[in-house]
């Protein structure tokens, strides 16, 4: 899709139209293109794309239902397996998931299957959508800590079982980060609500602004727990500078969300990192009519980012600096501040399988900046997993066993705060698999 | 011009065509204008749109076309409730006056339709003092039904058929007379067989085939949708090729009769196989209604390619040629035993003959999920070459005979 993003550079006006720059950027496929997109699918037995897709959506039987033109067969298809099929469409890294053993690939280039997959949950949104229908209820409830993707999935699928099901969420609304932390030129709120909404009306409870604490207060009402509690927590290191304008990418994002940032205009921002959020951040402030500048301390090839952002953020006039680390921010006359830049060369590969950036000694430069922005990654909230008696392993994550249980019998997580990944797709499927084990568990199996 | 394309010219009952590319009698050629076009582009010949009597009311109406459209491709199949020209004689007769005067190496046929013997007989003398080279009558529209019964084609019934074929060719002094014939009948021999007896130099093999396009499931009315109501289409298009190949090849193996070939040719390969089954040449309709008289070009180049690169000096040495290859299934032999073989270099590991063997064949296919490569089992492989037609690879798949 990257000749499609080249021809949508964005032309960035200063009259008060930046709600418009916040409209999806990404075309999706008109039904012509569809239609020939889904030829290509060679419909392989036990194909590689399934295995490819930790939800283990049937691509191959979703795609002959759009050949078939039978378009709301193709995203049940979908949504059987993955209740989030539009956000994933829009935010799986495919070249890894599915496209990447695309049999087609063999022969030509790979089917794109995400495309495919938006096109037909793009079109039950603006034309048809089944109801579910719940079996018998069950005694039993459970309490879902977190509303996001692993939250939603994990209640969902126990709604479809008929158990009762009860969501906690510290904020006003479901969704979790693709709700606020991936910027609406990339998910579209409408695509978010939507889905969210399709999982509550099968008659999940909603316990808005609940901050759960101990997960004792639960245990007497609640037969079993979900955590999908993510990774609240902002990763920093120390510089030197003034706090009031460095901000924290969710911290950004989530007040560019609720539009409680302060005035952009003009302002030059920089962000710390080479991740989508990092892009996510630049491409959001260069809307809010800023100017923005990534500063990463590797090299491109080393870059976390899709590759689909980091060519969009360069169509978009983004600029990036590579081999620079920020080490002071301060505040010169005239309200001027200055991003202090050492210069960074690469060393050995490290534990993370790429090559480690070292200071080139004596290099610097000066950067001048309003505003700084830390995009290099969230941590876990490890002091209310201690609290509650729930082990966190060496890698930052809660431990969960083959049942996807914590060291606390009787709660269970998924997503982002026991997996590294960070995908959307990845917290669907553990929160579908943790349903399975809560109800073994319930009925004793486990 | 870059390249010297060879000689392509072919011969039917006598007249000489500069290529065997004919439009056939349809929308294509209703305007004097869009035949000195298709003329000037490379067309060897045109049938000027069905005409008739003076004074008859052609009541057309609209819209008139739909399409069957196979998965991404468009207009695999064509389908009309078209009828014959609102033009009638007076204006035709005219046309093939000025397009011989302008056009004298081209062919200009006209295509005719009456009721009674009188008006069939003073279409064809009026054409032939306009100067027509050729005269096609159709039997077979199957909207402007003209036969004995309501419903029915005039092709459908041999004697009817005989009948009027004689009408026609008596009054013909000069020019040959073909009769455009329907597939649509029991035994197509028979029908030509009178055809021939009543005296038509050719036939026209074939026309478009009735059809129901297919039904809006929001409305339940059927393509296409005239005010809450239709009726029946003519078919053509690809789709009706292989019903075309079978009528041509079982005329030419009973009936000693020259063929102009039509229905589902789209390119210079189906001409080819028109001609190998025993058209003398070809008219196309639904591909120019697509693509344009542009097509030509096309044709041209790609037969000229295909005959020089075969040692063929001539598109006339194909006609038939593929005849003696068609034998009745009892004819066929049984032996040797045929399997089919996987390249495994070329096999991309899809898995389609596996399932397809699996669930339409003799479960001969085995396939191994983790090396992703299909291997046959020659002992139950009977030789049906299902599997042949599934794979996406054009020779990955071979029959080899034991």
């Amino acid at each position: 899709m990257m000749s499609l993003l080249d021809e949508q550079s964005i032309e960035l006006r200063d009259d008060g139209t930046h709600h418009e720059h916040f409209k999806e950027v990404t075309p999706g496929l008109g039904l012509d293109s569809a239609l020939l997109e889904a030829s290509k699918c060679l419909q392989c037995y036990e194909p590689p794309c399934r295995d490819g897709c930790p939800a283990r959506i049937d691509i191959p039987v979703f795609i002959r239902r759009i050949k078939e033109g039978d378009f709301a067969g193709a995203a049940q298809k979908i949504k059987e397996a993955n209740l989030l099929g539009g956000i994933c469409a829009r935010v799986c890294p495919v070249d890894r998931l599915c496209e990447m053993n695309c049999t087609r690939k063999k022969m030509d280039c790979t089917v794109n299957i995400h495309m495919l997959q938006r096109f037909a949950t793009d079109w039950e949104e603006e034309n048809w959508k089944k109801t579910i229908t719940i079996p018998e209820e069950r005694s039993e409830r459970i309490a879902v800590v977190g509303g996001g993707p692993a939250g939603l999935s994990c209640a969902y699928e126990l709604r479809k079982m008929g158990f009762g099901v009860t969501i906690f969420e510290r904020s006003d609304n479901t969704g979790g980060i693709p709700s606020w932390g991936i910027p609406p030129f990339r998910m579209p709120r409408d695509i978010v609500k939507s889905e969210a909404d399709y999982a509550i009306s099968t008659g999940i409870q909603l316990a808005f602004g609940k901050d759960i604490v101990f997960l004792d207060d639960l245990k007497q009402d609640y037969n079993a727990i979900f955590l999908g509690i993510g990774l609240p927590e902002d990763m920093q290191y120390k510089i030197e500078g003034s706090a009031e304008y460095i901000f924290s990418s969710n911290l950004f994002l989530s007040r560019a969300e609720r539009k409680i940032l302060p005035d952009m205009t003009g302002k030059k921002i920089g962000i710390i990192g080479g991740g989508d959020v990092a892009f996510d951040v630049a491409r959001t402030a260069k809307r809010l009519g800023g100017e923005s500048v990534i500063l990463y301390r590797r090299t491109f090839q080393e870059m976390p980012a899709e590759q689909e952002e980091i060519n969009a953020a360069i169509n978009e006039g983004i600029d990036i600096k590579l081999l620079t680390t920020v080490t002071e921010f301060v505040h010169r006359t005239g309200g001027i501040r200055t991003a202090n830049c050492q210069v960074m060369e690469l060393g050995a590969v490290d534990q993370s399988g790429r090559r480690r950036p070292l200071p080139v000694e004596g290099a610097y430069y000066n950067l001048e900046l309003d505003y700084l922005v830390w995009a290099i990654g969230s941590k876990l909230d490890t002091d209310f997993c201690s609290m509650n008696q729930i082990n966190v392993g060496r890698n930052g994550r809660i431990e969960v066993d083959e049942n996807m249980m914590t060291s606390r019998g009787g709660v269970f997580a998924g997503g982002d705060s026991i997996n590294m990944d960070n995908m959307v797709v990845r917290a669907v499927a553990e929160g579908k698999k943790a349903a399975l084990k809560i109800s073994s568990y319930l009925r004793g199996d486990a | 011009m870059m390249y010297q394309y060879g000689d392509l010219s072919v011969e039917l009952c006598g007249v000489r065509f500069q290529n065997p590319f004919v439009l056939a009698a349809a929308p294509p050629t209703d305007e004097l204008d869009m035949v000195r076009r298709a003329f000037s582009m490379g067309w060897a010949g045109a049938v000027l749109k069905t005409t008739h009597v003076e004074g008859l009311d052609v009541d057309l109406v609209y819209p008139m076309m739909s399409s069957v459209n196979m998965k991404d491709r468009r207009i695999s199949g064509l389908g009309n409730i078209d009828l014959i020209s609102h033009y009638g004689i007076e204006v035709v007769e005219e046309r093939v006056r000025l397009l011989k005067e302008e056009f004298p190496e081209k062919v200009v046929m006209a295509s005719i339709m009456g009721s009674r013997k009188e008006e069939w007989q003073e279409l064809v003398v009026r054409l032939e003092n306009a100067g027509v080279d050729m005269i096609e009558c159709s039997f077979s529209c199957p909207q402007g039904s003209m036969g004995e019964r309501a419903g029915a084609m005039l092709g459908q019934d041999g004697d009817a058929s005989k009948k009027v074929a004689g009408w026609v060719k008596s009054a013909a002094k000069r020019v040959p007379v073909v009769i455009k014939i329907t597939p649509q009948v029991a035994f197509i021999s028979e029908i030509v067989q009178k055809i021939k007896e009543g005296g038509a130099d050719a036939v026209c093999a074939s026309n478009t085939i009735p059809s129901l396009m297919g039904i809006d499931l929001d409305t339940f009315v059927p393509y296409p949708n005239v005010r809450g109501k239709s009726t029946y289409s003519g078919l053509s298009g690809s789709l009706i090729k292989p019903i075309t190949l079978r009528t041509i090849a079982e005329i030419k193996k009973n009936v000693d009769i020259p063929i102009t070939g039509t229905g589902g040719v789209t390119n210079w390969k189906d001409a080819v196989e028109l001609m190998l089954v025993g058209a003398g040449n070809v008219q196309l309709c639904t591909a120019v209604m697509h693509y344009g008289y542009g097509i030509i070009d096309d044709l041209v180049v790609g037969l000229s390619n295909y005959l020089e690169s075969h040692d063929l000096d001539s598109p006339m040495q194909l006609i038939g040629r593929s005849l003696l290859h068609i034998a009745s299934h009892d004819e066929l032999k049984r032996n040797p035993l045929v399997k089919a073989h996987v390249d495994e270099d070329k096999c991309v590991g899809c898995g389609l003959c596996h399932v397809a063997c699996r669930d339409g064949g003799h479960q001969a296919i085995d396939f191994d999920t983790d090396s992703r490569v299909a291997l046959v089992d020659e002992e139950k492989c009977v030789g049906c070459r299902l599997c042949r037609t599934v794979c996406p690879i054009g020779d990955c798949i071979k029959m080899r005979y034991l």
